[in-house]
């Protein structure tokens, strides 16, 4: 079955990942710029980091036969320091015209703290003045509440079109709102932390496959990017048609990730699948 | 071997997702009985798994509480 990575961050990933996600399935990676396990000092290694994410490693994948999108922001952890923050912003519009970059991510909170939630906005204000699509990191356990809710309040302040934002990391407690207020979200899954496959299908189930993307998890942490095929067997076992896997694991990031024309993978048909 | 607040340290995450897991399987038990109007015929093993968790929240024995989960969890 054709599966797209949306939230796969490769640099921290190898080669045989790569070859392993290509047998099974796997036809597409996005990669949003991300912490890199330390606060960088300089915005020149953000811009280095960005071509690397946009020049470097669209070829490694195509060694695979995967096509490699990206992102590029600052990510919540970094934006603590706005004077970085907004020498990387002033740059990012170039990166913006390379032929893989889809949008404005990482961006988001990650304490909620009152320059995180600036951050946010000047990448989401640069993302609508681009026309760019955006990536919305959600906190992880502890403020994953609050910082979804503060981060709706941000983008309710904003003229922003919600079907072009997907708010990612959401779980049980949060889905809701994000899916009321009409963005896309983003369902993330690590072995321990954040969303398991089965919770993931739970919230399918609940929620409908409108508007939902599932990814996996793939970072320099404890990750795993074959957690999306365990979420496609366990959605498959509960009865789940191929279609319907299909239209969760390959098409929704084709509806999202397709409103920039540079993503022109399409949705696909079971019956398209023999030809 | 480890001091208590390393064991908390260590392995709370791992417990956690344990508990989420739980968490949902009850949730989703909860689903199915509205959506088929029924419950499971056969309910023993949600039954024990009831038990079980009520033991480790409020269980004080002085058997380790592993061997409690094992016998209990053993066929009816």
């Amino acid at each position: 079955m054709q599966i797209i990575q949306p939230h796969y961050h490769a640099i921290a990933r190898t080669a045989q990942d790569y070859e392993r996600m290509a047998m099974s399935g796997v036809v597409a990676v996005a990669e949003p710029a991300f912490w890199a396990g330390f606060d960088r000092r300089y915005p020149e290694t953000f811009i280095d980091y960005f071509r690397q994410i946009t020049e470097f490693e669209p070829t490694r994948a195509a060694l695979y036969g995967i096509r490699h999108f990206s992102w590029v922001a600052v990510n919540p952890k970094e934006a603590e320091n706005m004077e970085l923050t907004a020498e990387v912003l002033k740059a990012m519009p170039e990166f913006f015209q390379k032929p893989t970059v889809l949008g404005v991510g990482e961006t988001g909170l990650h304490r909620s703290t009152p320059n995180e939630c600036d951050a946010l906005q000047a990448h989401v204000e640069l993302a609508m003045k681009h026309d760019q699509l955006v990536l919305i990191h959600t906190p992880h356990l502890a403020d994953k509440a609050h910082g979804t809710q503060r981060t709706l309040e941000v983008l309710a302040g904003l003229n922003v079109d919600p079907s072009r934002i997907w708010i990612d990391h959401v779980e049980e407690q949060t889905i809701r709102p994000c899916l009321d207020a009409g963005y896309w979200v983003g369902m993330t899954l690590y072995p321990i932390t954040k969303c398991s496959p089965r919770r993931a299908v739970d919230m399918l189930e609940c929620y409908g496959t409108e508007r939902i993307l599932v990814n996996s998890s793939a970072d320099w942490g404890p990750s795993d990017p074959f957690t999306l095929q365990e979420c496609v067997l366990e959605y498959r076992r509960r009865g789940h048609s191929l279609q319907e896997a299909l239209e969760v694991f390959h098409n929704n990031p084709c509806r999202f990730l397709g409103q920039n024309p540079k993503f022109d993978i399409k949705p696909l048909q079971v019956s398209e699948l023999a030809h | 071997m480890l001091a208590p607040q390393e064991i908390v340290d260590t392995y709370f995450l791992e417990a956690r997702c344990m508990a989420l897991e739980l968490g949902a399987l009850l949730d989703r038990y909860d689903a199915a009985v509205k959506r088929c109007g029924s419950p499971a015929q056969d309910d023993w093993k949600l039954n024990r798994l009831r038990q079980g968790l009520s033991h480790l929240a409020f269980g004080d024995t002085p058997m380790p509480r592993t061997e409690v989960l094992l016998e209990l969890f053993a066929a009816p």
